[in-house]
């Protein structure tokens, strides 16, 4: 049972996030969702990855941060070494808490820059939520997050592109930005978020997400299906036209030897 | 713009007339020589983006194709032994499930990454250089007949090593009369190695049946690639049910490439000399193995890397 001690600290802190709601309200009105198109990215037979538009609008004395976010998950690392003068995978490490995709794009190029004391948004706000587990970690090391975002980097799966948010002016102080990422094909199939934030004075004002569904479909999604939950069935088809394909060539080619004069 | 392809169980697209001409390419070389293609192949799927155990799976699925088509190839020219392709396929079973072993022990000691480099580099090292020798050896010999001495002793060492196994068999196909345990054993050993080192095992199946079995080369060529398409058999369902890593809209591509390119491969083989094809083989093999050399002794561009390539 809460004592009145407790319930006077809920009230001032109800009142204080009020009063600041209040500030910011003034400064920076309430943003809207931001719109992305299209809502869904369909991976296809003959998908090369995929553009995806996102716009919103913002008071006009607040710079745009766009965020596409994909699903946190444990991801399997191996890290190179040097054992007797070669070079070779010498541990696994695991990482928590970073997300399989990350584009991040600014208005502003100084945004992204990496020179804002502890910033809510791009590659330092992961770094502060990711963890390496694993016998080859050895301690705090910030190289490791580094090594890991080269790799995302490489892998078209991370991405941070300063000043690529467009700003046009809207009617009643406010303005509409806009941005395009181009989703590598390497993205994979699960929900997404993409997070408008208005920024003023280095800090978040205001966030507001939106989801964005990533899905298979035809081909890919009936063989990822197969493969998942009929292996054996798959496996034999896999043999099967394998086997009818070899024969076929070796046919076709016995025929067209026949009709070859010499 | 480039039409790319998506494949499902890499995750990611690629280039479809890349991966034909790819497919097409390492196609050739098999039915050049008779062998699957997957020490060259693997490799260059992982260097073109493809996770490594997508990449062997595949490969492995793709190699059916192209050996049934060789095998389709050079059976209607005779050159298949069927019973010492029996007997090759047999210890490659055994073998095969000792090399799964094998590897079992050195990932739990941590040490299969290693293990597996040096193996190629050693494997790719010996057979190329052995095969390069001999082949410049042969051809010169060829060129100015001073060649006859050397054959004489090198079959009288054969022969004593022969008269070792017992239960002696005529391969007529082959012309030779040798105890079964030998084709058995050579077998095992190339089973065991190809599946710790997850390739087909031609690079080494083919020297070891022209110089250990004495088989003639254009038999040679056709015995291995019909032993090789039922070993491949057995890998790919097992990689299918055990791993879920054959992608096969990767695989269809590779061998509608490497079926085509084959054809030409067994075609191009009738037109050379045995001891061409081994000089080209030797040269292929020694290039590979500078590769995978190269990558244990150059620092890595990336310090990390993900498990399985995935």
């Amino acid at each position: 049972m809460r004592g009145p001690a407790s319930i006077r600290r809920l009230l001032l802190s109800l009142a204080a996030l009020t009063a600041l709601q209040l500030v910011n309200g003034r400064s920076c009105p309430a943003i809207d969702e931001p719109r992305v198109n299209p809502e869904t990215i369909r991976i296809g037979a003959f998908f090369s990855g995929s553009h995806l538009s996102v716009s919103g609008n913002l008071p006009s004395d607040c710079e745009a941060v766009i965020e596409a976010i994909g699903p946190q998950v444990e991801e399997e690392l191996m890290r190179k070494g040097r054992r007797w003068d070669l070079w070779m995978n010498v541990g696994e490490i695991d990482i928590f808490d970073a997300p399989r995709l990350y584009y991040v794009m600014s208005s502003d190029p100084a945004l992204l820059a990496g020179t804002h004391n502890d910033p809510a948004w791009g590659y330092a706000a992961l770094r502060k939520e990711a963890t390496f587990k694993g016998t080859s970690v050895g301690g705090p090391n910030p190289q490791l997050f580094d090594e890991f975002i080269r790799l995302k980097e490489e892998q078209g799966l991370y991405g941070k592109f300063p000043a690529a948010v467009q700003r046009t002016e809207s009617d009643e102080g406010r303005i509409t930005v806009r941005g395009v990422f181009h989703f590598s094909t390497r993205v994979a199939p699960g929900p997404y978020r993409v997070c408008l934030s208005a920024v003023k004075e280095d800090r978040i004002i205001q966030r507001r997400c939106t989801t964005l569904e990533v899905s298979l479909t035809g081909l890919p999604a009936f063989l990822s299906l197969l493969a998942t939950n009929h292996a054996v069935l798959y496996g034999l088809m896999a043999i099967a036209i394998a086997v009818a394909v070899g024969l076929l060539s070796g046919f076709a080619f016995k025929r067209g030897r026949k009709k070859d004069p010499c | 713009m480039v039409p790319e392809i998506y494949l499902p169980i890499a995750k990611h697209s690629a280039g479809m007339f890349f991966m034909l001409g790819l497919g097409g390419g390492v196609g050739f070389i098999s039915g050049l020589f008779g062998i699957g293609g997957g020490f060259l192949m693997t490799p260059l799927l992982i260097m073109s983006g493809i996770p490594p155990v997508v990449a062997a799976a595949s490969d492995t699925n793709q190699i059916i194709a192209a050996a049934v088509s060789g095998t389709y190839a050079h059976a209607r020219m005779g050159n298949v032994d069927f019973k010492m392709g029996f007997f090759l396929l047999l210890g490659g079973w055994l073998g095969g499930t000792l090399g799964v072993e094998i590897i079992k022990i050195l990932r739990a000691l941590g040490e299969a990454d290693f293990f597996i480099r040096i193996l190629y580099v050693f494997m790719l090292g010996c057979v190329g250089s052995f095969m390069l020798i001999e082949s410049l050896h042969s051809l010169r010999g060829r060129a100015f007949g001073n060649a006859k001495d050397e054959t004489t002793a090198a079959s009288g060492r054969y022969r004593r090593l022969t008269a070792i196994f017992p239960w002696k068999l005529y391969f007529k196909s082959s012309n030779v009369t040798i105890s079964p345990l030998l084709p058995l054993m050579i077998g095992v050993f190339v089973g065991m190695i190809s599946s710790i080192l997850g390739v087909g095992g031609g690079f080494i199946m083919v020297p070891l049946m022209f110089y250990l079995l004495r088989m003639p080369m254009h038999l040679v060529v056709g015995t291995n690639l019909f032993q090789e398409a039922f070993l491949c058999i057995n890998v790919t369902l097992m990689q299918a049910v055990n791993n879920r890593s054959v992608d096969l809209v990767l695989a269809m591509i590779l061998l509608i490439g490497s079926s085509i390119g084959a054809q030409f491969g067994a075609r191009a083989s009738r037109k050379l000399h045995a001891d061409q094809i081994r000089l080209f083989l030797a040269v292929i093999v020694l290039l590979v193995m500078a590769k995978i050399f190269l990558g244990l002794v150059l620092p890595p561009r990336l310090m990390l890397d993900m498990k399985g390539g995935m």
